[in-house]
């Protein structure tokens, strides 16, 4: 009985088909958990790069590296001024490999972070922030 | 000649010489280049460029005692003494130091703390501040590492009285700025007529 | 704030003019005989300078590579001394923050922070401009800056808002205390900036 559910199982499996997941989901998940945080900001606005503005509401840029199910990403992001920076990247990067592996099950292994700004809390441009 | 990467230097510094190496440095770049070019020109003509001539013919005729010899001796040690004197003369500082109260030198977080006001600034504080002494007309500053010479101009006949004032006033503020040693006031002052 | 090349320049014109000294003493001393007077076995004052044939000296091969070689020396010499004397900032690249490389890197450009550091002074009431420069490491910061003030600023507010705002901000920042800081000021005419941003600490009502 076991053995038939088993094989049942496994042939359900085949028939299932399989799901990809794009290197694209992960960037934007990885991206939104990041913006998630009160402390992250990304750019935005801009054209190729020029005229971006740092923006807390803005969501942090990720890049994605797949292999197989492992991925390596890497985050440029700004960051609230003043804020222990080696203690808030850290916490940043726990919470982001939980909630991808969460969401994906993908195995996050490393995520480099690039801090590309540095803001005090009250100099937001544009929307009010809402806590 | 690298410099130690990474040293901080301290931000009120001596004079750094940077003429006299300049002008050295220049005439080593020209020697070299001279002698690198000659002994091109040698290898590719197989002869020495005519411009090394003339001093091979005043080398070959020269004794010791002729005066020519007497004159690049002196020459030389002139020379030596005034680069010895440009090194070593030391110059006074560019900028002058100050304190903060409570906190001498050393402040949490900040470590060794080093604060400067260069005389350039201390000029222009105290010639601002002297245009808010009632009685002037306008003036000037000029500051070196230990005093402040200010050049006021006024409406006023009477200057002594109006020179004393200027002089308490600045060196109240530049007490004030927290100069430390606050330097000494010097003001001439002039009647407009 | 920037670096200058003092000290080698003077040890480098103390090098130069004990050696320009010293062979104008020499050659002073022989001109006069006194050398030959002291030790019979130099060179007399009478006698030429050149003694050998020039032409057969600098004839050779070997005479070409050493004039060849010295030149280039001398000529190198000269330049790296020439460029030297450009003020170098030597700014710190950029800081790692991470632990443990294996799980990410962390990093951040000093000018980062330098900016931060920046936008932070200028908001200081009397501060006009400034501009700040990081130096060493992430675990040893140097912190190098350059405040310029309104000429009626009140200067002791302004170095005790930064000791006591500015400079633990960053220490809190690295997590570490700052090795070393300097402030250097500047004053100038014009008027401060500041007054864009105000501090509020009250309710805001809508």
């Amino acid at each position: 009985m076991n053995a038939t559910a088993e094989h049942a199982g496994s042939r359900d499996l085949d028939s299932r088909g399989r799901t990809v997941i794009d290197r694209k989901v992960l960037e934007k998940i990885a991206s939104q958990v990041a913006s998630e945080e009160s402390f992250a900001g990304g750019s935005s606005g801009g054209f190729l790069g020029i005229g971006a503005q740092s923006d807390f509401s803005a969501r942090p840029k990720v890049a994605v590296e797949l292999s197989g199910n492992i991925a390596a990403l890497s985050v440029e992001i700004g960051l609230l001024y003043p804020v222990p920076l080696r203690q808030v990247t850290d916490q940043l990067r726990r919470r982001i490999s939980e909630r991808v592996t969460a969401l994906t099950g993908v195995d996050v292994r490393q995520i480099d972070i690039t801090v590309s700004w540095l803001k005090p809390a009250g100099e937001s441009t544009g929307r009010r922030r809402l806590l | 000649m690298s410099r130690n990467e990474g040293k901080t230097t301290q931000l009120r510094h001596r004079p750094s010489r940077v003429v006299p190496a300049l002008i050295l440095g220049t005439l080593l770049l020209a020697a070299g280049v001279g002698l690198a070019w000659a002994a091109v020109a040698r290898l590719a003509t197989g002869s020495w460029p005519a411009f090394l001539a003339g001093p091979r013919d005043w080398l070959t005729g020269l004794t010791w005692n002729d005066p020519g010899v007497w004159a690049v001796g002196a020459a030389a040690a002139i020379l030596g003494l005034v680069l010895l004197a440009a090194a070593l003369v030391p110059g006074s500082y560019n900028a002058l130091r100050l304190q903060v109260p409570g906190n001498e030198g050393e402040v949490p977080a900040a470590g060794t703390q080093e604060i400067v006001m260069t005389r350039r600034a201390v000029a222009r504080y105290a010639a601002a501040h002297c245009e808010y002494v009632d009685g002037v007309g306008s003036a000037s500053a000029t500051a070196s590492a230990r005093a402040v010479h200010l050049n006021v101009t006024t409406a006023l006949h009477e200057t002594r009285e109006l020179r004393d004032r200027v002089i308490a006033e600045i060196r109240a503020q530049l007490a004030g700025a927290g100069l430390n040693p606050v330097p000494k006031i010097t003001a001439s002052v002039r009647s407009k007529e | 704030m920037r670096q200058h090349a003092g000290a080698l320049n003077r040890v480098c014109l103390v090098i130069l003019g004990i050696l320009a000294l010293a062979g104008g003493v020499l050659i002073l001393l022989i001109a006069s005989g006194m050398l030959h007077a002291m030790s019979p076995a130099t060179v007399a004052a009478e006698s030429p300078v050149v003694t050998g044939d020039l032409h057969a000296v600098f004839g050779t091969a070997s005479a070409v590579a050493i004039v060849l070689v010295s030149g280039v020396v001398v000529g190198a010499l000269g330049l790296s001394w020439i460029l030297a004397q450009i003020p170098r900032r030597n700014a710190a690249d950029r800081y790692r923050l991470h632990q443990d490389p294996a799980s990410g890197t962390t990093l951040c450009d000093a000018s980062v922070l330098a900016s931060a550091v920046e936008n932070q002074i200028n908001t200081l009431p009397g501060v006009v401009g400034s501009s700040a420069l990081l130096r060493g490491t992430a675990m040893e910061p140097d912190l190098a800056i350059k405040v310029t003030v309104n000429n009626r600023a009140d200067i002791q507010d302004v170095l005790q808002r930064i000791n006591t705002r500015v400079i633990p901000d960053l220490s809190m920042a690295l997590e570490t205390p700052l090795r070393r800081t300097g402030i250097q000021l500047e004053v100038s005419g014009r008027n401060a900036i500041s007054g864009t941003t105000v501090e509020t600490t009250g309710t805001v009502v809508y």
